[in-house]
């Protein structure tokens, strides 16, 4: 699948970044921020999967072909999940 | 409704990590006592590729379910 395979040296230092991403999400959660405590928390996670991604799943040392594949699934995912939350998002907007 | 969710969310995500720890003892067990998985086999990629896949469910869910509203 993938041709150059990272060292664990690359996982390690990957896993450490999460690590420190974990602690700032529970360190932000306990300020107020209004609504946008959800809008950073959900930032913050999105960083952490595209480490995930890119290192953890070898996106990065993938062909392009499998980029445009991994975005398709994922584009799909939040049309699912937008739809799931259509009513949920339109509540308050009349 | 939250609860309904949670237990939903948390059970649904229980179930991918138990299957995903039963698989990744299966195959270490089998790495360890035969020749199998010498070369980067396609399997343990896609094993990997699901266990990463549980994880970042976990990093969408843990700050959904145990964050929100924390602040004072």
């Amino acid at each position: 699948m993938s041709a150059n395979i990272p060292t664990s040296r690359t996982y390690f230092v990957n896993g450490l970044a999460l690590l420190v991403f974990l602690a700032l999400t529970i360190l932000i959660a306990h300020v107020n921020l209004g609504p946008f405590n959800t809008v950073v928390a959900l930032g913050i996670s999105v960083a952490k999967a595209t480490l995930i991604i890119l290192f953890f799943m070898h996106l990065r040392y993938s062909k392009p072909i499998v980029w445009v594949f991994a975005f398709a699934g994922f584009f799909w995912l939040a049309i699912m999940l937008s739809l799931a939350l259509s009513d949920y998002l339109t509540r308050g907007w009349r | 409704m939250f609860f309904y969710i949670y237990w939903l969310m948390t059970g649904v995500h229980a179930l991918h990590v138990t299957i995903g720890v039963v698989l990744i003892v299966l195959f270490a067990l089998r790495a360890w006592l035969t020749n199998a998985f010498r070369n980067h086999d396609t399997p343990v990629e896609l094993l990997g590729l699901y266990w990463h896949f549980v994880d970042i469910v976990w990093v969408f869910l843990f700050p959904l379910i145990y964050m929100i509203d924390r602040h004072s």
